[in-house]
């Protein structure tokens, strides 16, 4: 019976941050990643997969999405929680999220993340955009005309 | 007339630091720790005096032009930034943008693109023009030059394409003539 139920538990996988904290990670989750796939093929099974380029913070979060994504639930319902969680979050963790699934090469969370940063700029003029991110303008009203001329056939 | 007093270097630092008000207790433990510290030099005898009105007499090799050590006391913090979100600004070229393009029309596109001179340089990318003539009327033209079979068979099933399909496109497949079309 112990042996049984031992043969049911899924497979863990270790995973670790660059600040070198320790995640053991259901296998099916982690394998959404491309990165840790590729990786685990190069390594032994019980060795710890090193993620340098992610933060614990981060990679907690990943590991969450991935995790829900291999639930039950209706996968369009889950990426509406995730999007509104993008959504209301800081600048600062969106950014290093996209960073991270780039990385990692989880598709489905890159384009999520990257929809949430196209939904902030979606429909705003150039000084909404900078009010929006906290850029200063380093662009002369000439520099400005000369972009839109560039591009002025797509408006055609 | 002024007069204009030269001071050995270490004679200054030390002058220099009489004049020191900062308080050091309204400085965060982060900015001390990355504080470089003066080291006297194993060769530079110090005999500064406590001596309230006392001159500070510095007594150093002359033939030495080594008049300190720098050391940083703690490894290096990573970066802070000013403002919390000055990543935007200063990273945006870390991020696959043509992956935030495809959700963007063409005029949203050129407002990003005039936002700064940072993010003109990176939405001006070729993989975000790859993307954007791709997913535009453009497919059809780039099929047509395309020597790859898949990659003329992919745009000729539909005008638009999926952003999957967009960006596991490989570069080499196709050729793109970035020219504007003539009016």
């Amino acid at each position: 019976m112990a042996s049984s139920s031992t043969s049911e538990q899924k497979k863990k996988i270790r995973l670790k941050s660059a600040d070198n904290e320790l995640f053991d990670v259901d296998e099916d989750a982690a394998l959404q990643s491309e990165t840790i796939k590729n990786l685990l093929q190069e390594i032994s099974g019980d060795q710890i997969v090193p993620l340098p380029n992610v933060t614990s913070k981060i990679l907690a979060k990943v590991i969450e999405y991935c995790s829900n994504m291999c639930e039950l639930d209706p996968i369009i319902s889950v990426n509406k929680q995730w999007e509104s969680f993008f959504k209301n979050c800081d600048q600062d963790t969106l950014f290093d999220t996209i960073l991270a699934a780039n990385y990692l090469s989880i598709k489905s969370l890159l384009d999520l993340t990257c929809k949430c940063v196209a939904d902030m700029m979606k429909g705003k003029t150039p000084e909404e955009i900078r009010e929006k991110f906290h850029i200063v303008n380093d662009l002369t009203s000439e520099e400005e005309a000369k972009i839109r001329a560039e591009i002025s056939w797509a408006f055609e | 007339m002024p007069r204009i007093v030269a001071f050995s270097p270490a004679t200054a630092l030390t002058r220099s630091s009489q004049f020191d008000n900062r308080q050091a207790e309204l400085q965060s433990p982060e900015l001390k720790s990355l504080q470089l510290k003066w080291l006297s030099s194993p060769r530079t005898k110090t005999n500064a005096s406590n001596i309230k009105g006392a001159p500070i007499e510095l007594d150093f090799d002359q033939s030495d032009d080594t008049i300190g050590v720098f050391r940083l006391i703690d490894s290096q913090a990573p970066p802070v930034f000013d403002r919390p979100d000055q990543r935007w600004t200063d990273d945006i070229h870390e991020l696959p943008l043509e992956s935030i393009a495809v959700y963007l029309s063409m005029a949203e596109l050129s407002s990003v693109m005039r936002t700064c001179r940072r993010w003109r340089s990176a939405f001006s990318h070729d993989s975000v023009w790859r993307m954007v003539y791709a997913r535009t009327s453009h497919p059809q033209v780039i099929s047509r030059r395309s020597h790859a079979r898949s990659w003329r068979s992919l745009c000729l099933s539909g005008p638009r394409l999926s952003i999957p399909e967009l960006l596991s496109l490989q570069p080499e497949h196709c050729y793109f003539d970035m020219t504007p079309p003539l009016p």
